[in-house]
């Protein structure tokens, strides 16, 4: 059965929301995100010395007539964002766990409507492989938004994924013009850290999105198994395992997973990316307007 | 620690079919997961945590390798051989506590002096610090109560016991034979765990050859001419038989270690009694001298008939030697039943015929080896009801039937007062050319000797019914009901016999007789079996009675019995009296005499030869078994085991 979060009823609760970007973002003409440049909009933000070349139009005729000198009134400058959402298509993310799936997509989904809502562009870089495919293109407006998630549900999920490769082999990924998600459970032997330095470098506002189903955070089956990784083509792949699985392993794994989650959070922190980390089991809208908001990016 | 069994070890040989096992274990049960990525770095976590896991995880199979280790050693019987058992010095002291042993000389018993020397053998013995094993050998040879194993510790009481047995209040020696073979088998016993003991028999009997034991010889030392302290007369056995229907006494007399004339002295007492002169005349003594030498049996014969006092029946007669032997328990012979019983019998018939007066004939002549039989047949005249033993009423009942004695109800015409029967009339045949069959009932003392197919020889044409009969047992039946009922029970002594010879053919066939005679023998069973009255020490004497119960007297024993018929062992040489109340209250006296066996009479006589001792080691007995230890590891393997696979599970 199908498992899906896209309904009218969730973007209607979405629509309440706005992304938060960081003020130091270049992006584009029209949008509604303030930065910290001066614009033309309405909003009256600061006064500078007339310099010469400046708009002759804009001098502060008032502030002549005191002083004597020419002032120029600044206004504050709204910009539009590019959001650009990486979402992990390899078959750990969903081909025998629908319900990771279909989260995964909701939390692209949501993102993605939140920056249309906000008239920011959005782009859908599925990671296929060692590269992304970014099937229905720059997305502005909510009608172009709601085709693409349409489409977004029936996006197969297999094979691996080299999220490294695939960031920055990505051609379209914009510079200091917007945020860029990555959507994965970074169960990975890429190097990850290389896709976050990369878009640090490209100044792009960066949050990790690490979804995990409730048995990748606490596995319920011990005893004698055969671990194989979905990811893997067959049994004999060194990444398949057979492992006698007792509590204490159990207690080890917890500790793993803990210990990469801290990593991942450590190194975001340290390129100034945010980084969350979701269980399947807890509700898209407690995502958004929780862990979200706790790290800035939604208000 | 040695292994019985060391083929069992084979069982070892499971640990590398375990350690295949858990090769070739194919059991993973195989689980899709979305990554191992975590899994393949908790490795490094577990690994980096827990150093000794390596171990944790062979701990389950370390548990099973030590389990299968148990079991084999468990088939293969391990043992810690004893050496202290092996090591320890032993006597074995076997005393002979046989008649023959009662022998005296220079005023002691063979027996006194056993036991002396056995005393200063155990006081060497401990203070080398030997223990000491003490079997006394009677009729059951056993152990003395504190004679095994006895060590200096344990002197005190030992010699006690020994002491005891000399004591004249609870002297140890028998009267019997001795049980040297148990005594053998008990010293074997011990031998099969200290196969070092020496083993010693103190006795006075001589053997062809002694084995591996080591005989000490008792008896009298003979001196340097041969001579020695100890002779024995005896008189070994009386015959009573006779001669012109008088009495004649065969006697075998005997006279051991000393070749010497010996008068044998006759004595009847009771002789010739009768209903006038009820006790006899005095005592009728007869001396008959004999020449006896080179130990062997005299037999000599005295016919009171040729000796001029003719006796026919008397009630004991003392045969003696005078004379001052070294056992004075086989100098006198007494014998009894020299009296027969008398059993008056009454037959009344309203109809009088020869088959039941008949029959009463034939029982007198039949048991006249055994009892006075008077027949006193009423033909017009009233019965008695009491004065006798038995009482036969055919055709008819008297109002109160007699309580003295046995009676016979044939062919009741009615059932008399306290009876406790119920006569339903009776049943005649329906045609002339029918006949009644007799079948038998539960096997019984009365139908014995009696066939089937005898019985259905019979033809009855009528007989009485009886539909109550409680209390009784049905002997015979005839066309399903019973028509000879018994009853047997303290004072109620009553057959019933529902069949007249008039309407049957019952008379005329062997079956009646036959069936009479088994009555008269339940009704009357002779108190000794065989009527024999001279046993030896030890035999079992099986005793019957007319009356309830049976009191045995004698050898420093009262006795009653009870439950008959019974059984009694003759212990002691001498007389035993043998009472019981009739049911006329009268009382019946008889003796029986218990004689010590002839072989221990002749104390010179030489036995074969002793058998060798087989010293058989038995190692199950000697070793220290360890089964019980293994096996309680191996149970506290498989609970550790247990705990292990469910904490890993």
């Amino acid at each position: 059965m199908k498992i899906s979060y896209l309904s009218d009823e969730f973007f209607g609760r979405l629509e309440t929301m706005a992304l938060n970007l960081r003020a130091n973002l270049a992006g584009f003409f029209g949008g509604k995100h303030l930065v910290r440049t001066y614009g033309q909009t309405v909003e009256f933000a600061d006064y500078r010395e007339y310099m010469l070349g400046d708009d002759i139009r804009r001098i502060d005729w008032n502030l002549f007539s005191r002083f004597e000198k020419y002032f120029l009134k600044l206004f504050t400058d709204e910009r539009q964002m590019h959001t650009q959402i990486f979402l992990d298509c390899s078959a750990s993310m969903g081909r025998e766990n629908p319900k990771k799936q279909a989260y995964a997509v909701g939390v692209a989904a949501a993102l993605g409507f939140l920056s249309v809502h906000n008239m920011d562009k959005v782009s859908f870089n599925l990671m296929k492989e060692n590269g992304v495919e970014n099937p229905y293109g720059t997305i502005v407006g909510k009608t172009s938004f709601f085709r693409a998630i349409s489409e977004l549900e029936n996006v197969e999920f297999s094979g691996e994924t080299d999220i490294a490769a695939c960031v920055t082999g990505c051609p379209n990924t914009g510079t200091n013009d917007g945020l860029s998600v990555i959507v994965s459970d970074f169960f990975t032997d890429s190097d990850w850290k290389k896709a976050v330095d990369y878009l640090s470098y490209k100044k792009r506002q960066v949050l990790f999105v690490q979804v995990l189903s409730p048995e990748e955070i606490d596995p319920l089956y011990s005893g004698r198994i055969n671990l194989i990784d979905i990811e893997t083509s067959s049994l004999t792949d060194p990444r398949n395992m057979k492992l006698k699985i007792t509590r204490s392993m159990q207690i080890a794994y917890e500790e793993a997973l803990r210990d990469h989650q801290a990593a991942l959070k450590d190194f975001c922190t340290s390129r100034g990316a945010d980084f969350i980390t979701v269980d399947t089991d807890t509700p898209i809208e407690k995502l958004l307007f929780g862990e979200l908001l706790k790290v800035g990016i939604m208000a | 620690m040695s292994l019985l069994l060391p083929l069992g070890l084979l069982g070892l040989l499971g640990i590398g079919v375990l350690i295949l096992i858990y090769l070739l274990k194919p059991n993973y049960q195989q689980k899709m997961v979305s990554s191992t990525y975590v899994w393949i770095l908790s490795l490094k976590y577990k690994r980096k945590r827990i150093p000794i896991n390596i171990l944790r995880s062979l701990l389950i199979l370390l548990c099973q390798i030590l389990i299968i280790t148990a079991c084999a050693l468990i088939l293969a019987k391990p043992v810690i051989p004893s050496e202290v058992l092996n090591n320890a010095n032993e006597k074995i002291v076997i005393l002979d506590s046989s008649a023959s042993m009662l022998s005296s000389y220079n005023q002691k018993t063979r027996f006194e002096y056993a036991v002396e020397q056995i005393k200063t053998l155990a006081d060497d013995a401990f203070q080398n610090g030997y223990t000491v094993t003490v079997i006394l050998a009677d009729q059951e040879a056993d152990y003395l109560d504190h004679g095994q194993q006895a060590t200096a510790q344990t002197a005190s009481e030992l010699f006690g016991e020994l002491d005891r047995l000399v004591d004249p209040d609870h002297f140890g020696c028998s009267f019997g034979e001795a049980d040297l073979d148990g005594a053998m088998e008990l010293a074997e016993e011990t031998l099969s765990a200290n196969p070092n003991a020496e083993v010693y028999l103190y006795t006075g009997k001589q053997f062809a050859g002694t084995g591996n034991i080591n005989v000490v010889d008792v008896s009298s030392p003979p001196s340097a001419g041969g001579v020695r302290a100890e002779w024995n007369a005896a008189v070994l056995n009386v015959t009573p038989g006779m001669n012109e229907n008088y009495c004649k006494f065969t006697i075998d007399v005997a006279s051991y270690g000393n070749d010497t004339d010996l008068m044998v002295t006759c004595t009847v007492y009771g002789a010739n009694a009768d209903s006038i002169n009820p006790a006899g005349k005095d005592p009728q003594v007869f001396r008959i001298p004999v020449r006896c030498s080179g130990d062997e049996v005299q037999t000599v014969v005295c016919d009171t008939f040729n000796e001029g006092n003719a006796v026919w029946t008397y009630e004991s007669v003392c045969v003696s030697l005078d004379v001052g032997d070294s056992l004075q328990y086989d100098n006198t012979f007494w014998v009894y039943g020299g009296t027969k019983p008398t059993i008056r019998v009454q037959y009344y018939s309203t109809s009088s015929n020869i088959f039941y007066g008949g029959l009463a004939m034939t029982l007198r002549d039949q048991f006249r080896g055994l009892w006075n039989i008077h027949v006193d047949e009423v033909r017009k005249e009233e019965p008695a009801l009491s004065g006798y033993d038995f009482y036969i009423f055919e055709n008819t009942v008297p109002a109160t039937l007699p309580t003295d004695g046995v009676v016979l109800l044939a062919n009741p015409n009615k059932v008399p007062e306290g009876l406790n029967m119920t006569f339903d009339g009776t049943v005649t045949r329906p045609s002339d050319l029918e006949f009644f069959d007799l079948t038998p009932g539960l096997p019984h003392p009365i139908t014995q000797y009696i066939a089937d197919e005898w019985l259905k020889l019979v033809q009855v044409t009528s007989y009485t019914r009886v539909v109550e009969y409680e209390g009784y047992d049905p002997v015979i039946f005839c066309s399903g009901d019973p028509v000879l009922l018994v009853r047997n029970e303290g004072a109620e002594k009553i057959a019933v016999f529902t069949i007249t010879p008039r309407l049957s053919t019952a008379s005329v066939e062997i079956v009646f007789p036959i069936m009479m005679y088994n009555l008269f023998n339940f009704y009357f069973p002779t108190t000794l079996a065989n009527s024999q009255y001279v046993y030896d020490v030890d035999d079992v004497v099986q005793l019957n009675a007319r009356g309830a119960s049976l009191d045995v007297s004698g050898g420093g024993e009262e006795v009653s019995l009870e439950k008959l018929p019974g059984e009694f062992q003759l212990g002691v040489p001498g007389t035993y009296t043998l009472t019981q109340t009739l049911l006329s209250h009268e009382k019946v006296i008889e003796n029986i005499f218990v004689k010590i066996k002839s072989t221990e009479s002749d104390l010179f006589h030489e036995y074969d030869a002793l058998r060798n001792l087989q010293i058989v080691q038995s190692k199950s007995d000697i070793d220290y078994d360890l089964l019980v230890y293994f096996a309680a590891v191996l149970v506290g393997l498989l609970f550790v085991e247990w705990f292990l696979q469910a904490r890993e599970q």
